[in-house]
């Protein structure tokens, strides 16, 4: 399944702390009160939302080694691995994206971490539009020494994590401020220049030469990269620290009652499977056929980051997570509770988990180019005159509805209201593929 | 000059650029209806018929879409909330269909000043740096041919405001806000609005520093606006013109103290004159001018209404043009707000549904209700703020015709008197009129941001503050609310939270 496994894993595994048991092991009964059905389940997800994070982290710190080893000695074979472990480390991410919508305080730091799209001319040099052999003539904050919001100047003479993290202090969320995988994401490939033909940003590892530095700015772009690369892991270690059993998601679980505990659980994944991921995420990029209108535009790897979502949703609802090297943790899951309360709708779910995860796959694969077919990235399913490549998109999304739309029949049978991101868009018969989109005028 | 795009929404839309034709003729002050025969709310929950939105009062309830939308239409909604809350990003970017802001703004997304799709605020201690509110800017020039009086902008800044900038170009300046204070009317005093010990009149006042594009004239108007909630705008614009023309009455002829009038849009080539519906002052006539004069002052972003690339940098703010003019000599610019984006956006805002009344389950309470809503027709609040309107069966979305609505609006501009007059006025109204606001889902207004305020400016932090600062025409009306009775005020007020 990992295709692209990084090389560079031992520092990976150096970084692995297993602090929970990772290996299947029976829940022994606990000495205390008797724990219901639903409280081991929620208690087996708070140890699964741990597990993803800390995968996410110990990849985090992959990459960020990676980063530094790049910067040490930048040829095309460091940037290469770094750009290895930046993929890696989707993989790991992109799964903890089942307990976002579930858990506010998760989402709530999301933004630093998976912001998109990205204000890339915000950061660093672009291409002249309609000549993109040439650079655009255009302040970025790389370029730049200092940076007006308002009433104030920061002074960015030096990126560090600290300034940085005033950035963002300054601005929250809603300044945009550049920090997080597409960043990283962004330095690393540059823009996807290739138009509608295959191929990824082709950013050059010249980039980050001190001298010489044919693009200008090299100094800073490296002292940015390393930044965001840190900043990254200590913002995945806030994540991961909410699901430890003094953190605040464990706590709030703790002492909420089994039925909110458990219709929450339902909602998040209700919310990344219909709003974000098959709503936001994909059908909005349908609907204005523009081809860079995908969650990884700079590498080409939306297909991996929507087949780690989706991977993300089986974890959530089969209670099983296999991480990066490979260890599996499994225990009590919302897919057996189903089966024991509503065995018609439990089979109905376990089908459409499995359809969902066939058309993400097949998406992954065409992208992948793993089979004989022309390869076809994402970028180049998206294109309106694709009508082979949006049915691809459209049959997950469609996929990814029946799922929603099951979990939320189910939420109703133990008789919780779910209240999903995006809900209005359910039940939607209409074909995105009969509504061509509307040329700009 | 419009052709039919195949975005059905906008399609549809553009269709209602025909409405005032048809409506026109029927204008002349003449009620449809006995002003007598329209219902009253008393204990419906049903804000806007059957699209009322009927789940919980919590802090989502300003996002819902119209209960009776044809599900076939719901992703459409759902689209267009993901591009209200969008964070645009400055141009060139690789997702096209996200760039185009700036290089100057005031907000990056629709939502971060419509906070939850509800009201925006006065700068609080921690809205250091951007802000939810705007400032419009102008200069007067009387016309002596009719006395026709134009609106000029300010040489040095333009229309409007902006205190954000992308790197590069220096934002206009900053500015903060200061209050005066004014006496509480002593009539209050003796009521239980004492108890509301924070009870102030105050009025913010801008100052601004910093400037960066030379100092501001000294002629230049200046008007501080909230952005308003953004619920139940569709209905607003299914009404027929001719319902809201029977309010019309601009001389006061009817004698009781009331003389609100239609907006009318003189806009060259525009006969009849269009109806301004939307905005404080009821100067936009649809939700597609709406938001796309928002998305071109706002954020700086072209579209088919305001195709000028320059948007509001002017000829003396080189730094901002010297930046458009490089990027329009890369490449031939595309429009930032494509028909794609627009029909989906445009549905959103027609569709945010009008969440259903907040109203006591008991039988006192409920009596109380009932007590308020008398009230407040018997002290003559309902004069502007019109209880009720049926839509019509125009408007391009079928689910909005013929609905039941009660807005608490009259959609008229009437003059609110020197205590509401800002001394900014447009090309259609004076700087003391202003456009009825609806009081549909007024109780929710501190649910979905508890920081918002009242009024155009936000001023009146309460419903009380609000209701004393009416001033011009609904001075009466206002005076009559202090001479109530401790009881007779409590009802009142929970009538107006139950909306």
């Amino acid at each position: 399944m990992f295709h692209h496994l990084p090389k560079l894993l031992g520092a990976w595994f150096s970084s692995l702390v297993l602090s929970i048991p990772l290996a299947t092991q029976a829940q022994p009964a606990p000495a205390a009160a008797e724990v219901t059905k639903e409280r081991a389940i929620i208690n087996h997800l708070v140890r699964l939302g741990e597990a993803h994070y800390q995968d996410a982290t110990a990849a985090a710190k992959d990459l960020q080694q990676a980063i530094y080893e790049f910067l040490a000695n930048p040829s095309p074979n460091t940037h290469r691995r770094a750009k290895l472990a930046w993929r890696t480390s989707r993989i790991a991410y992109q799964q903890t994206e089942a307990f976002r919508f579930a858990h506010p305080e998760v989402d709530e730091l999301e933004g630093r971490v998976n912001a998109w799209p990205l204000d890339e001319s915000f950061i660093d040099y672009v291409a002249k539009p309609g000549d993109t052999s040439q650079r655009l003539a255009q302040p970025s904050i790389i370029a730049m020494t200092s940076l007006s919001l308002g009433a104030i100047t920061l002074n960015l003479k030096h990126f560090d994590v600290a300034t940085l993290r005033a950035l963002h202090e300054f601005g929250g969320n809603e300044s945009n401020v550049a920090t997080g995988y597409h960043a990283i994401e962004f330095l690393l490939w540059g823009q996807d220049l290739s138009g509608t033909s295959y191929g990824a940003g082709q950013r050059a590892y010249t980039d980050f030469i001190i001298s010489p530095c044919p693009v200008g700015h090299c100094e800073r772009r490296r002292q940015y990269l390393l930044a965001t690369a840190d900043l990254l892991v200590l913002d995945l270690e806030e994540m991961l620290k909410l699901f430890r059993p003094t953190g605040a998601v464990s706590q709030r679980l703790s002492k909420t009652a089994d039925q909110p505990a458990l219709t929450s659980i339902l909602e998040g994944l209700a919310s990344l499977s219909y709003g974000e991921l098959a709503g936001e995420r994909m059908q909005l990029g349908l609907l204005l056929g523009d081809p860079e209108e995908e969650h990884d535009c700079f590498s080409d790897l939306t297909h991996l980051s929507h087949y780690y979502n989706v991977i993300g949703l089986h974890n959530v609802y089969f209670g099983s997570f296999t991480n990066l090297a490979g260890q599996t943790i499994t225990g009590p899951s919302l897919a057996a509770y189903a089966a024991t309360m509503n065995p018609q709708l439990a089979s109905k779910l376990a089908a459409s988990f499995k359809a969902s995860h066939a058309s993400a796959r097949l998406l992954y694969d065409m992208a992948e180019h793993t089979g004989t077919a022309a390869p076809m990235s994402y970028d180049m399913m998206l294109m309106p005159e694709n009508l082979a490549g949006r049915r691809i998109i459209q049959n997950l999304i469609d996929a990814l509805k029946v799922t929603t739309t099951h979990l939320m029949a189910l939420g109703t049978a133990l008789g919780m209201k779910l209240e999903p991101e995006g809900s209005a868009a359910l039940d939607r018969p209409q074909d995105v593929l009969t509504t061509a989109p509307a040329a700009a005028p | 000059m419009h052709r039919i795009l195949p975005y059905a929404p906008l399609g549809l839309l553009i269709i209602l650029g025909h409405l005032p034709a048809q409506a026109a003729s029927s204008w002349a002050p003449e009620p449809t209806a006995p002003a007598d025969a329209a219902p009253r709310a008393g204990l419906s929950h049903a804000t806007a018929g059957a699209a009322t939105y009927q789940g919980p009062a919590d802090t989502h309830a300003f996002s819902k879409p119209s209960a009776n939308m044809p599900p076939p239409l719901k992703a459409d909604f759902f689209i267009g909330d993901s591009l209200f809350q969008r964070l645009w990003i400055s141009a060139p970017a690789s997702v096209k269909h996200a760039d185009g802001l700036g290089p100057l703004f005031n907000s990056r997304a629709c939502q971060s000043c419509h906070i939850k799709d509800g009201r925006g605020h006065l700068p609080t201690p921690t809205d250091n740096v951007l802000r939810t509110v705007i400032i419009k800017l102008g200069l007067s020039e009387q016309l002596t041919a009719g006395g026709d009086v134009k609106l000029l902008p300010e040489p040095n800044y333009g229309f409007q405001f902006h205190d954000q900038a992308t790197p590069g170009v220096a934002p206009e300046g900053h500015y903060t806000i200061t209050y005066t204070h004014h006496p509480v009317p002593t009539r209050t005093i003796s009521t239980t609005l004492t108890s509301e010990n924070s009870l102030k009149l105050r009025k913010p006042q801008v100052q601004f520093s910093q400037l960066n594009y030379g100092p501001l004239h000294p002629k230049v108007m200046t008007s501080l606006r909230v952005p308003p909630p953004m619920i139940g705008l569709g209905l607003i614009e299914a009404i027929p013109r001719a319902t809201i023309a029977s309010r019309h009455d601009p001389d006061d002829s009817n004698g009781d103290g009331i003389s609100g009038r239609l907006a009318l849009l003189h806009h060259p080539g525009t006969q009849p004159p269009e109806l301004g519906r939307f905005g404080w002052k009821a100067a936009q006539p649809s939700l597609l001018a709406q938001n796309l004069s928002a998305f071109f002052m706002d954020m700086s972003m072209t579209s088919q209404l305001h195709p000028d690339p320059f948007a509001d940098c002017t000829p003396r703010q080189r730094a901002c043009r010297k930046r458009i003019r490089q990027l329009m000599s890369a490449a031939k610019p595309d429009l930032d707000v494509p028909a794609a984006i627009t029909g989906p956006l445009v549905f959103y805002t027609q569709n945010i549904a009008p969440p259903q009344r907040i109203l006591p389950r008991d039988p006192s309470g409920q009596a109380t209700i009932l007590a308020g809503e008398k009230l407040f027709y018997d002290i003559g609040c309902e004069s502007c703020h019109r209880a009720h309107f049926t839509t019509g069966n125009t408007h391009p979305l079928k689910h909005l015709h013929h609905q039941s609505v009660f807005l608490y609006s009259d959609l008229l501009l009437h003059d609110m008197g020197p205590g509401l007059d800002d001394g900014y006025h447009t090309p259609h109204a004076l700087s003391s009129e202003w456009r009825t606001p609806p009081l549909w889902g007024l109780g929710y207004t501190k649910i979905i941001n508890p920081s918002a305020g009242f009024l155009h400016d936000g001023r009146a932090a309460t419903i009380t503050e609000a209701i004393l600062w009416h001033d011009g025409e609904a001075r009466a009306a206002a005076t009559s609310f202090t001479d109530l009775t401790v009881s007779e005020q409590q009802a009142l007020l929970m009538f107006l939270g139950s909306l």
